[in-house]
């Protein structure tokens, strides 16, 4: 298993960290320069161990050369016991020239682990658990025999042990110095670091950053302390500019709050106000159409209300000039002779001339009913065509004229007659140019109005002309499935800069206009789904209006 | 491998070593028959060369008991012996020192002048005692096996214990002659005297 050994001591604290790293630190380097150490001492110890029983061997092989040479082995066994001495050689033998054992030694209490090897080859060699050594036993020149001795590496692994324990307790005396020595760096390094640690804590929990770290020094730590503490005052300059500035807001806020209270209610008094006004120029403008509407009325009225007038003078003229008062007279003189009526009417030259008076007087108001009939029928006309008008100018916001299908040439004949006495009074003559007749479905009485109104004002236009021949040319004509009737007069004309105005609420040429009257007439042309409009060469060369309406639809099939 | 499926180990140098041992053992005793002696005899003469040959080993001269540096070391003998033929074979190619090793017979006092080390034979130790003088100025060793060598002021003394040859010292007849011995042959010595 995988032991992240970093990621444990990451949340060790900083003074323990420091306590095991210094610990750590000294353990390991006692650990490499012990082995090191140990490494070179066996090696060094090798080399050592075998000088020195290289020595022993030579010694040996000295001291035992008389007693081979001259065939002692007691005497050579008496010398090779002198290796008791050494508790590391485990034996030891002596063969002669020709490789037969001479003698031998066995360490006591280690007899079984030494066994007597057969003759080897000169010189020293690891082996096993042993160092063994051949060593040649020369007399003179001659050689004499063969030492062997062998020896245990007790020593050197004692030694090594002992190197061990040292070691051991070198490394417990180290680490506790080295724990001394963290201490010590506790207070130097940990302490500082735990120190300002809380008072990160402390300014995190309070959020004081008045509170500044205490500096132990000048290294790292005390730069890092240093720091925070000049961070701290910068947060701490900025919080209060921060505050400040938050304060400046919230003042700001609060006062602009209280601006837009004030304007919001301004605003709504304003609205109050606005809406007032609307309502009273909704009124205005109601009345203002009422008055229109009353104006329109009142004008067509009026229009009509000329002929009434013109036909009532004419029977009023007629019956104050009646003949009826003299046959009052007749009645008054056939009184007074109402004895000798016979007589009277035969004898009396005032009788004989009664009969002839009466005659004349029966077929003069016989004409004289005849006029009145004819001027009675008309006035009625024209009083049904003020009904007519009320009627429509009554519905006139509720519903649409009722439509009927008529001949256009009616139409023109109608607003003609409407206005005949006024031709007739201003001796306009009056020239009918009918190239088509077709028929409409239109409100009748909203063309009548338009129509009335033109050749009104073509009367007008001639009068002011002051010409000779005053002329009016009523012309009805089919076009491309319109009909198109106009007026035509050879009056005064329009001058261009009027010609974009004329149609214009209010705007009149006349002293005693309106301005109304081809204002109502373009509208009333819109709502029968057809235009008004004017031609005119300019001032005095007459004018041309056209009505131009659809033709109705049937007539455009049988067309 | 078929017989019986024993199988023959391959010769190793060990057994090579063996056989060859054998071999030269085998022609000792023919060497010793053609020298026309009794084995036990020459057994037994073969260890006294050895041991006197051995004894120059152990022994150190002074140079003024040579002539010159090229002077050989002579091994002087006092009477007939039966080994001398024996001890001339064995030291034939073999030196002291740097020096060739000569086998010469004694019959006077004369030639004891270019002699270091001297056998006396057993039955000739009267000669010991009528060089005496002689001896006892010269830095010679004597070497003889008899009893009355020893008491006669012989310095080294080859001695029979049960089948094996030992030696005694005399320690004063061998220091006054100006020679050293080995203190490794002093330990060896069954005895060590110190008497003139």
């Amino acid at each position: 298993m995988k032991v992240d050994v970093l990621g444990l001591l990451r949340d060790t604290p900083i003074s323990r960290k420091l306590t095991i790293i210094s610990m750590l630190t000294t353990a390991l380097a006692l650990v490499v320069s012990g082995l090191a150490f140990m490494g070179y001492e066996q090696v060094a110890f090798r080399g050592a161990m075998q000088d020195r029983l290289s020595m022993t061997a030579s010694i040996m092989a000295d001291n035992s050369a008389a007693a081979l040479t001259f065939s002692d082995p007691a005497a050579a066994r008496q010398t090779l016991e002198t290796l008791a001495a050494d508790a590391h050689i485990v034996g030891a033998a002596i063969y002669d020239s020709h490789g037969n054992e001479f003698a031998s030694y066995r360490r006591p209490g280690a007899a079984g682990r030494f066994k007597i090897p057969t003759l080897g080859k000169d010189g020293q060699r690891f082996e096993g658990e042993a160092l063994k050594v051949f060593r040649p036993i020369v007399l003179a020149g001659d050689r004499a025999g063969t030492l062997y001795i062998e020896s245990d590496l007790q020593e050197m692994h004692a030694r090594i042990q002992r190197y061990a324990w040292i070691m051991i307790l070198v490394m417990v005396g180290a680490s506790a110095a080295a724990m001394m020595v963290a201490m010590w760096l506790r207070t130097s390094i940990s302490g500082p670091v735990s120190h300002l640690a809380s008072v990160v804590e402390t300014v995190t929990a309070q959020k004081n950053y008045a509170i500044r770290a205490v500096k132990s020094g000048n290294d790292e730590l005390g730069r890092l302390i240093e720091g925070f503490n000049g961070m701290l005052g910068q947060i701490q300059a900025q919080d209060s500019a921060l505050q400040r500035a938050h304060d400046e807001l919230e003042k700001r806020v609060a006062e602009r709050t209280h601006e837009l209270q004030t304007e919001v209610i301004e605003h709504k008094r304003a609205q109050e106000e606005l809406e007032r006004v609307h309502r009273q120029l909704m009124d205005a403008s109601r009345q203002a159409g009422m008055a229109e509407i009353a104006t329109n009325v009142l004008h067509n009225v009026g229009n009509v209300l000329n002929s009434v007038n013109v036909s009532a003078l004419l029977v009023a003229d007629l019956v104050k000039k009646s003949k009826a008062m003299s046959l009052a007279r007749v009645v008054t003189l056939m009184r007074e002779h109402e004895a000798d009526l016979n007589t009277f009417i035969t004898a009396d030259p005032r009788g004989k001339h009664l009969l002839t008076h009466l005659d004349n007087l029966a077929e003069h108001l016989q004409a004289e009913q005849a006029t009145m009939i004819t001027e009675l029928g008309g006035l009625r006309k024209n009083i049904e065509h003020i009904k007519d008008i009320v009627a429509m100018q009554q519905n006139y916001a509720k519903v649409a004229g009722v439509k009927e299908i008529i001949a256009a040439v009616d139409l023109v004949e109608d607003s003609l007659r409407m206005n005949a006495g006024a031709l007739t009074r201003h001796g306009v003559e009056v020239e009918r140019d009918y190239r088509d007749n077709p028929r409409v479905n239109v409100d009748k009485h909203k063309v009548l109005q338009i129509l009335v109104n033109l050749v009104r004002n073509a009367k007008y236009a001639c009068d002011e002309a002051q010409s000779i021949e005053k002329r009016i040319v009523l012309r009805v004509q089919c076009l491309d499935h319109r009909v198109q009737l106009s007026v035509i007069d050879n009056g005064v004309g329009i001058a261009a800069d009027n010609m974009t105005r004329i149609f214009n609420h209010g705007f009149t040429t006349r002293a005693s206009g309106h301005g109304f009257g081809l204002h109502s007439g373009a509208l009333a042309a819109r709502e029968l789904g057809g235009t008004l409009t004017v031609r005119s060469e300019g001032v005095g060369q007459g004018a041309t209006f056209t009505l131009d309406l659809p033709v109705h639809h049937e007539e455009v099939a049988s067309v | 491998m078929r017989r019986g499926g024993l199988r023959r180990p391959p010769p190793t140098w060990q057994t090579l070593w063996m056989s060859l041992w054998v071999i030269v053992c085998a022609s000792i005793p023919a060497a010793a028959a053609r020298a026309d002696m009794e084995p036990t005899q020459r057994r037994e003469c073969e260890l006294k060369a050895a041991f006197i040959y051995n004894f120059t080993k152990f022994i150190e001269w002074p140079s003024r008991s040579f002539a010159d540096g090229n002077a050989p070391f002579v091994i002087g003998i006092v009477g007939n012996s039966p080994c001398t033929g024996v001890l001339e074979s064995m030291v034939e190619q073999r030196r002291v020192g740097e020096r060739r090793i000569e086998v010469h017979p004694v019959r006077s006092a004369a030639e004891l002048l270019s002699v270091q080390l001297l056998y006396v034979g057993a039955g000739e130790e009267q000669a010991l005692t009528t060089w005496s003088g002689r001896i006892d100025s010269l830095p010679l060793v004597t070497v003889g096996e008899s009893p009355e060598f020893a008491s006669g002021g012989g310095a080294i003394t080859l001695r029979r214990q049960d089948d094996k040859v030992r030696f005694e010292i005399n320690v004063r007849s061998a220091e006054h002659s100006g020679v050293k011995l080995s203190s490794q042959l002093l330990k060896l010595a069954m005895a060590v005297r110190r008497e003139s």
